[in-house]
């Protein structure tokens, strides 16, 4: 989310600093509705962030015994709110910083300093009271329903769809047909209105003072909601939200036993033939997933980041199914190896070291890798073929693709565990998160998705567009170096211009590898450096585990 | 063969020596008892004996097994920490389904077993069908006992067994306990609860600094060397790791 925030709000800067005396000779212009609707949007998905946040993963409160018998529930609650608020600032600084500076260099508006910042702290504190109002309301919810308790999290990850989907609508107007403009009635976009008094946007002076008492009235109201809701749940018993598990079986017989783990991840089966230790890892492996698919979260994120990109390119390019075949191939492989294998050793929790002294590495990791395979093979496969069957690719490239997919997918499923286990995660408080979800590190994460989708997506490249992918490679390795060694020899000349000229040459003599030996030798290095590397890091992991000394 | 032998053991972490120089020779089918302060070592030296820790210096085997070799250790221990190494999603059968699966127990007469222990401290197939993020500490403690003892280990450690435990559950554990070694099983038992060590115990060991102080039967160490007076094992223990030297009695003289 930093990068996020970082990257739009350096891109603004550079725009401003360009374009400033165009922007100034533009004259006065009335605040358009698309400003306000942005607005609305930000302050609707903040509501979110804030809102899951204290649903989800911060209902409850640290020493909670300690603290309810200490301080009063307002105190508390005020606490809460000033470190939410304080949270989504930092998130704000940088851009309320550029966009002030920005505001005051451009229309030389000393009131920028002033309402911007305001503007900046309103929306804030507008976001999180509200979002605090509905979180503790949900949590509420989940306290004392027994149903929702039960279906808590089919019930939240409906409800992270439809918001995802609402984003989108309003994100990518090529799909949903409204666009921010569209938000402008929101009272809370008013926020804009008052962020360009002193500028020479034309805002209205009526909203801005309006929506200065109404986010007054919003923190004063939702304070004493939020006060209200968070007393009743903290001093509520909450109602158990786990069904029993129906017993089959008395199991003091032998001629009839249950089989509880193979039962408890029904409807999904693991192959009997696979031996019982490491057929249990995958079950226990699957299972944690399936009773707190919380850890899931990490895989969204880069998902969601690349499905939005692939979707919306997809869409404006007019060949979403073209672009979403070979994005299945090179995406989902690492989906499957990351979600049950990302970190082994966090998830075991407890229970490592009973695990490291009941079983060899070997099995453990091999019980790792099953349910990848299993799953992640039938995923890919049928994903990517229906995908590429609909994006019109004759048998050949649909089959190559396929084939592509079930390779990445077998070099991710294969070194998920050993990054896994080299980087494990003990403690989730320090992500701020759940104190019951222990996701993966953000590095492994990053590192075991960069080393999948990478790879991946370049050998579906070299199956469909194979001049592309040559001309990527002459890009990388020749024409990009030799276009940063010129930048930094400013013409100087020297070891730097027969840098780059040598690089320049690297790069057109790639461009001349015939098409055919190129294809050959880059996809046969590939499958070669994926195989070694599979292996590799299967031997990694063991050996990982067999020296492994948890933490005491 | 001894169950646990060790030569020298030693850990240190930077400049902390947690366990210095430790020598155990433990006969096969006893209860050792192993008692110290907190942060005496206890917990180190039974994650040295485990394999789950690497010692700095010295040897040890436990059941003829290096503890530097896991995949011939791993056979014959059994371990439960101080911390129930539970997963709380999870029912108590499926947890104890999933330990028994990883050591390949035939599935059948592992699923007997877990019901005879389970019943035997007194948890019903209805608890141990709930998640264990339901129970009590106690529940969790007798799982977690059950876990350390389903394939019948040839030496088990225990860290804190009775902890959190009702007087009924603690007295089955010591009764379980001296069932383990009647059937040959050597139990190394750390604890703070010093009456459980002094009527289970055949031999008691003190950690203090790291170094061990004191060893011998719960008998003679409550014995006072020099007249023969008896004590209790508290009187013995508070004076071997007190912190004041006046009242510190000197290991050699207790040590029988």
């Amino acid at each position: 989310m930093g990068a996020g925030l970082l990257f739009p709000s350096l891109a603004f800067a550079g725009f401003v600093y360009i374009f400033a005396d165009a922007i100034r000779d533009a004259g006065s212009f009335a605040l358009p509705p698309f400003a306000r609707g942005t607005v609305a949007v930000i302050w609707l998905f903040g509501v979110f962030v804030a809102t899951q946040r204290v649903a989800s993963a911060r209902p409850r409160i640290d020493a909670e015994p300690l603290i309810l018998t200490t301080v009063s529930a307002r105190t508390v609650v005020g606490g809460l709110f000033v470190a939410e608020t304080l949270r989504v600032l930092a998130y704000l600084g940088l851009p309320t910083l550029v966009l002030t500076v920005g505001s005051a260099y451009l229309f030389g508006s000393i009131a920028s300093i002033l309402v911007i910042p305001m503007a900046a702290i309103l929306l804030a504190v507008t976001a999180v009271v509200v979002g605090m109002v509905l979180g503790y309301a949900v949590a509420l919810l989940v306290a004392t329903s027994p149903f929702v308790a039960r279906h808590k999290t089919v019930l939240g990850g409906v409800a992270a769809i439809a918001a995802m989907a609402v984003y989108l609508l309003v994100t990518l107007p090529q799909v949903g047909g409204i666009d921010q403009a569209a938000l402008a009635w929101v009272p809370i976009g008013w926020l804009a209105d008052l962020a360009v008094i002193g500028t020479s946007v034309q805002g209205s002076l009526i909203r801005a003072t309006s929506i200065v008492f109404g986010s007054v009235a919003i923190v004063v109201l939702g304070g004493v909601l939020v006060e209200r809701e968070a007393t009743r749940l903290w001093f509520t018993d909450p109602v158990s939200g786990h069904e029993e598990t129906t017993l089959e079986s008395t199991g003091s017989g032998t001629e009839e036993t249950t089989d509880w783990l193979a039962d408890s991840i029904r409807p999904l089966v693991l192959p009997s033939k696979i031996p019982r230790p490491m057929r249990r890892v995958a079950q226990w492996s699957v299972l944690k997933t399936r009773r707190d698919p919380r850890r899931l979260n990490f895989l969204l994120l880069p998902v969601v980041m690349l499905g939005s990109v692939f979707i919306s390119s997809g869409i404006q390019s007019g060949s979403l199914w073209s672009l979403l075949g070979p994005a299945c191939a090179a995406v989902l492989p690492w989906v499957a190896g990351a979600t049950f294998a990302m970190n082994p050793f966090g998830d075991e929790g407890a229970v490592l070291p009973v695990t490291l002294l009941s079983l060899p590495g070997s099995t453990y990791v091999r019980g790792l890798m099953i349910p990848g395979i299993v799953f992640g093979l039938t995923l890919v496969t049928l994903t990517t073929g229906i995908t590429m069957f609909a994006g019109s690719y004759g048998p050949v490239t649909v089959y190559g693709i396929v084939g592509v997919g079930l390779l990445s997918t077998l070099v991710a499923v294969a070194t998920a565990p050993a990054v896994g286990m080299w980087f494990p995660r003990f403690s989730a408080i320090s992500i701020g998160q759940s104190r019951e979800v222990i996701p993966p590190r953000l590095f492994t994460t990053g590192i075991h998705f960069i080393s999948t989708t990478v790879p991946a997506g370049f050998l579906a490249l070299l199956v469909i567009n194979p001049e592309l992918a040559r001309a990527v490679v002459a890009g990388v390795v020749g024409y990009l170096p030799a276009i940063l060694l010129q930048l930094i020899a400013s013409g100087d000349g020297g070891l730097l211009i027969s840098g780059a000229m040598w690089f320049g040459d690297l790069g057109t003599r790639v461009q001349g590898i015939d098409i055919d030996l190129f294809r050959r030798t880059a996809g046969g290095l590939l499958l070669l450096g994926g195989i070694l590397v599979a292996v590799l890091s299967y031997q990694l992991a063991v050996r990982r585990f067999e020296r492994y000394s948890p933490p005491m | 063969m001894r169950a646990i032998e060790t030569n020298s053991l030693t850990k240190r972490y930077d400049t902390t020596t947690a366990v210095d120089a430790v020598d155990l020779s433990i006969s096969q089918g006893t209860v050792y008892g192993f008692l110290g302060p907190n942060g005496a070592g206890k917990t180190t030296t039974m994650r040295m004996l485990t394999g789950l820790t690497v010692p700095t210096s010295g040897s040890a085997s436990v059941a003829g097994a290096s503890i530097t070799d896991r995949d011939r250790l791993r056979p014959h221990i059994g371990y439960l920490p101080e911390e129930p190494p539970l997963y709380e999603q999870v029912t108590a059968y499926e947890q104890l389904e999933y330990v028994a699966g990883l050591r390949d127990l035939p599935h059948n007469e592992t699923q007997s077993r877990i019901d005879d222990l389970l019943t035997r401290l007194d948890l019903s197939p209805s608890d141990a069908s709930t998640r264990i993020a339901d129970y009590s500490k106690g529940m969790r403690q007798k799982v977690a006992y059950v876990q350390a003892i389903l394939h019948d280990p040839d030496v088990v450690f225990l860290d804190e067994p009775t902890s959190g435990l009702d007087p009924r559950a603690a007295r089955t554990i010591r009764e379980l306990i001296r069932e383990l070694t009647d059937s040959g099983t050597t139990v190394f038992l750390s604890t703070h609860i010093l009456p459980v060590v002094e009527e289970v115990a055949d031999t008691i060991g003190i950690l203090y600094g790291g170094e061990l102080v004191a060893e011998d039967s719960p008998e003679q160490l409550t014995k006072r060397a020099e007249t023969g007076e008896a004590r209790t094992l508290e009187e013995v223990f508070l004076e071997i790791t007190s912190t004041d030297p006046a009242e510190q009695h000197s290991p050699e003289a207790v040590d029988g």
